[in-house]
């Protein structure tokens, strides 16, 4: 992975109020920390920012950032966005040793059409969207591509068969399920699904009134509910006397 | 009858997570049983078996209802229905196995059948 040049300024505001006047001046808050480094507030001019991510294939990217005149090279670990707007909320920034390995998540994209979808009409499953890999930072991937123009219906790629770039390690198990091609859905199938997932009646629990007594009950509602009452207080008032 | 609250956004389910393309809530509603499922017929009849459909939301809160022209007291109503509490940013459904332009029509069928704005997104939106 190349090295991208960005500068940033250290941070002294921390609390909300600091950091969203900052955001509403066009900077991004952000940390660093790792490595032989303390724990440093940045921020990062949001334009600059976006720059670099949406040049990249993900938002994994290796930084050289440039703080107050000293160099560090860093990974992006996290960003956070606003889950509505999509706006860049805060960067962590992982600070990183050049010849040190290096533990990240990294996307994993199909390329090529399946021939089972192509021509069975199957559906190519993405079970895992993100590896874990280990390797030094000039070694590390933007994004693990994987060939799946061979996959018929009912073959899947597992983990154990994707093809890593040199001097890059896969983490976990080997026999996790990364691609499949699963069957097309025929009409009786659909419809078994549609009856199953359709909603269940509520059980409405309603008084029934049956049809005899329902017309006059309606007719004279008020007079239905006042008699009762009336002979019920009278009865103890009688009892007074 | 306790109806809960409904501030703030989404803190989970704001997110695609299954498939590549998904249908995000933009305001705060009760969505009942009904406009769910109508919405997910929406989506199925456009996508003729094509792909796949994930419905991140299940209406597991029930509400109460007096009939009409009742008067008031003699205890709390009868169950009306049930609803699933969507805030903003709340993925409600979600496709995959669909070029984009299918699943923007599919998504689109599914809006029209929901009280409030949605906003179609993808997995790979960045910044």
């Amino acid at each position: 992975m190349k090295s991208v040049s960005l500068t940033a300024f250290s941070r002294s505001v921390v609390k909300r109020t600091g950091v969203k006047k900052l955001r509403s001046a066009g900077r991004v808050p952000a940390v660093i920390y790792g490595g032989q480094t303390k724990p440093q507030n940045l921020e990062i001019g949001v334009k600059d920012l976006e720059n670099v991510v949406h040049h990249s294939a993900s938002e994994n990217v290796l930084l050289d950032l440039a703080v107050n005149g000293a160099s560090h090279l860093a990974l992006i670990k996290e960003i956070q966005h606003n889950p509505l707007t999509g706006e860049m909320l805060h960067v962590d920034l992982h600070a990183v040793s050049a010849n040190e390995k290096v533990t990240i998540s990294v996307p994993v994209e199909p390329t090529g059409e399946a021939v089972g979808v192509k021509t069975g009409g199957g559906v190519l499953e993405h079970v895992v969207f993100k590896l874990k890999i280990r390797a030094t930072p000039k070694d590390l991937p933007e994004v693990i591509y994987v060939d799946v123009a061979a996959l018929e219906i009912g073959k899947s790629i597992h983990l154990s068969e994707i093809t890593l770039p040199p001097g890059v390690e896969a983490l976990g198990k080997k026999n996790i399920l990364v691609f499949t091609v699963a069957a097309p859905v025929t009409e009786a199938q659909e419809a078994a699904a549609e009856a199953a997932a359709g909603p269940a009646e509520v059980e409405m629990i309603k008084e029934k009134k049956e049809d005899g007594e329902a017309a006059p009950a309606k007719a004279g509602d008020k007079a239905a509910e006042k008699a009762p009452a009336k002979g019920d207080e009278k009865k103890p008032a009688e009892k007074k006397k | 009858m306790h109806r809960g609250s409904r501030a703030g956004m989404a803190t989970s389910c704001n997110t695609v997570a299954f498939g590549e393309y998904g249908l995000q809530c933009l305001e705060r509603a009760w969505i009942d049983t009904k406009q769910i499922e109508a919405a997910r017929v929406a989506i199925n009849r456009f996508m003729k078996r094509r792909g796949k459909v994930w419905i991140r939301v299940f209406p597991q809160k029930s509400f109460t209802k007096k009939p009409l022209e009742t008067r008031m007291g003699k205890g709390k109503g009868p169950l009306e229905s049930w609803v699933a509490v969507v805030k903003p940013a709340t993925v409600m459904f979600e496709v995959d196995g669909v070029t984009e332009a299918i699943a923007r029509e599919a998504m689109r069928l599914a809006a029209t059948k929901l009280p409030i704005s949605m906003k179609f997104i993808s997995r790979h939106r960045l910044g």
